[in-house]
């Protein structure tokens, strides 16, 4: 197993800069996700590792070699592909063993690891059957088994389980999962799906625009999120952005107003909060109260029963109109988007009903959408 | 309940039609027009040219024009007929392979690689299929004396290749674009090299092309006449559509050799269809639905 450094890196297709400046590293037998909505720059970032995708600038590092201009198979890595890739004229046998055949490796040799991965992913009565004649599963374990059996210095996972169906997708996560464990394998693992994010990696790095905006583990991703895009991108629901003008008076307590709020907090930080700012809350982190201990009012629309929850969707009412202050246009659009509630199954709730919330644990944001770490519990 | 399939089981898409018996209506007028002047040249093989009937049924079978045919030899007791097979074998098959090895190359070029004079050349290529082939046979004829390859199998066959080139290359290069790229990714990682991805990935996953434009290839240079007929002048050089043509004499005809000689020709072309007609089949419709 090796480390991954990528340092600087740039990707540009003519005139579209895809990746920016990206640094990265990837501890030996670390697992990091690489996650981010579509066109972020995920996937051609792991292309580029894998060598497939040349680099503008930069340097990429795998263990203390410099390999931006080795081929693919001269870098030690293996790669899953979402759609398999599964040689559709070979049995699960020769699809497994053909990169060993590739570097002519000895035939007991190769059948011994063909043998051992298979039996580790439950292939070995599947070893003589052709691609087309297994499940979504199987094929994305076969594909999976003709890594492991390279035992390659890095994986190289890019969306793998996208194409599965919701239940096979959760028991293929549980495969990788068990897979890293047993393994202890240096792996990039590219997906958009935030929960195979979350369930897998030792850290998220998350991408937006071809820009880094965040890598950490992921609860600290998830409880102090970097920006308003990394706050509603990572967590579902997403969390609820609103703006607020704040006024902190002599004792440190911050008065904050906006449509449908009033509220105070009280801030442990030295310096006064910014008069504008982005206030974020978490869905759960709502909780219905009398009208006088309200920190929100929330006019309900739409609700999601699911049976163990029940998430409301509504807008803000009531209240002083604050907040006039300039935001950068990507929190504006987030602030827009509906505010939602979780609420506990017995809760009960119509459409029309006006909401009172108290707010724990909030995330602060500055007009520019960054986090105002200093104001954190 | 019953398993008896009723009217009312039939898939909702073939309903409402009209009745079953009318698209037949029009099938087997069709089919009979079709199969007429085939049926014709089998009566003719059997029965010989028995005056104005228009019968397509043989009035008596004899197989004497097949064993005139076959039994052909020329003044000086060779048996042509073997000869000219044995041409014609040759220099469809040489057309095939030469043609088929040069087109998946070249289309796989084209389909996969960014290069200078890639449009240009893929747009040349369709730009020779526009003109009648007919066009190009005095310079042909003119390069092949030079070269001293008239009369000769090999000049034949280059002329054929060169020919069938342009449109292989086209065909391949279209079913090369429908398969994936991460196929070719994913062995490239596994330290193929892009020799070993094209032997070992492509080519296979190209059988049904490949047998399409085989075929296609073959066919053509077994059945050419004007190029075969121009270009080489001995009887013994002769490929048997040329020879077809001798049956037909300035003033007399032989209906019976012609006939007999050309289902002879036939009949190859027929057994390959037969035994490529499962790639045939994939590969006419390769690429249709989603696989």
């Amino acid at each position: 197993m090796a480390s991954v450094t990528l340092a600087g890196i740039n990707k540009r297709f003519d005139d579209v800069h895809v990746v920016h400046d990206l640094d990265l590293a990837v501890d030996d037998g670390e697992l990091v996700v690489l996650v981010g909505p579509s066109g972020c720059g995920k996937s051609t970032t792991l292309r580029m590792v894998a060598g497939l995708e040349g680099i503008t600038s930069g340097e990429l590092r795998i263990g203390d070699r410099v390999v931006n201009d080795l081929s693919p198979r001269d870098r030690d890595i293996a790669m899953v592909f979402q759609s398999y890739a599964l040689y559709p004229h070979m049995t699960v046998y020769e699809n497994m063993a053909f990169g060993l055949r590739i570097r002519k490796m000895a035939a007991s040799e190769i059948d011994s690891r063909v043998q051992e991965a298979a039996k580790l992913l439950g292939l070995s009565d599947l070893l003589q059957r052709r691609p087309k004649a297994l499940s979504g599963g199987q094929r994305q374990r076969v594909a999976m088994g003709r890594a492991v059996v390279r035992e390659p210095a890095v994986f190289l996972f890019d969306e793998p389980l996208s194409n599965l169906d919701a239940k096979l997708r959760v028991a293929m996560r549980l495969e990788v999962a068990r897979l890293h464990k047993r393994l202890g394998a240096t792996i990039m693992y590219v997906t958009h799906d935030q929960v195979e994010a979350m369930t897998l990696a030792d850290r998220i790095a998350v991408m937006s625009l071809g820009v880094l905006q965040q890598c950490a583990s992921p609860d600290e991703v998830y409880r102090r999120p970097t920006n308003t895009f990394v706050a509603t991108f990572i967590g579902s629901p997403a969390m609820n952005l609103f703006p607020v003008t704040s006024t902190t008076a002599a004792d440190g307590q911050v008065t904050m107003v906006g449509r449908g709020i009033q509220m105070t907090w009280t801030s442990g930080a030295e310096q006064a909060m910014p008069g504008e700012l982005t206030v974020g809350v978490r869905p759960q982190d709502l909780q219905v109260v009398a009208e006088s201990d309200a920190d929100l009012h929330l006019r309900v629309d739409v609700l999601e029963p699911l049976g163990a929850e029940t998430f409301v969707y509504g807008a803000l009412e009531g209240g002083a109109d604050g907040a006039t202050g300039q935001r950068d246009a990507a929190t504006q659009e987030r602030c827009a988007s509906p505010f939602i509630v979780r609420l506990p199954p017995d809760q009960s709730v119509r459409s029309g009903d006006l909401l009172h919330l108290k707010l724990a644990l909030p995330h602060f944001f500055d007009t520019q959408g960054e986090r105002l770490s200093q104001f954190d519990d | 309940m019953s398993g008896k399939k009723t009217g009312t089981d039939r898939n909702p898409s073939q309903q409402g039609s009209g009745p079953s018996w009318l698209p037949h209506l029009f099938l087997v007028p069709f089919s009979v027009a079709t199969l007429y002047p085939v049926l014709y040249v089998v009566k003719l093989a059997l029965s010989g040219n028995d005056g104005a009937s228009a019968s397509p049924i043989p009035t008596s079978i004899s197989m004497d024009a097949f064993a005139t045919v076959v039994g052909n030899t020329d003044s000086h007791g060779n048996w042509l007929f073997g000869q000219q097979l044995l041409n014609s074998l040759v220099i469809a098959g040489l057309t095939t392979v030469v043609g088929i090895v040069l087109a998946c190359t070249a289309a796989y070029g084209f389909a996969r690689f960014e290069f200078p004079g890639r449009r240009v050349g893929l747009l040349g290529f369709l730009a020779t299929q526009m003109f009648p082939g007919i066009l190009t046979m005095i310079p042909l004829y003119v390069l092949m004396q030079k070269l001293g390859l008239l009369d000769s199998i090999a000049g034949l066959t280059l002329v054929y290749a060169t020919t069938s080139i342009p449109f292989c290359t086209w065909t391949l290069k279209g079913y090369f674009d429908t398969l994936p790229r991460e196929l070719e990714e994913s062995a490239y990682i596994d330290g193929a090299s892009r020799l070993t991805i094209f032997t070992r990935i492509i080519l296979p996953l190209s059988a049904p092309a490949i047998a399409v434009t085989a075929l296609f290839s073959f066919m053509s240079a077994w059945n050419e006449f004007v190029l075969a007929y121009t270009f080489l002048s001995s009887e013994q050089a002769f490929t048997l559509p040329v020879q077809i043509r001798n049956y037909v004499g300035d003033k007399d005809v032989q209906w019976s050799l012609f006939a007999a000689s050309s289902l002879l020709v036939s009949l190859p072309v027929m057994a390959l269809f037969y035994a490529l007609e499962k790639h045939l089949v994939g590969g006419l419709t390769a690429g249709g639905v989603k696989g």
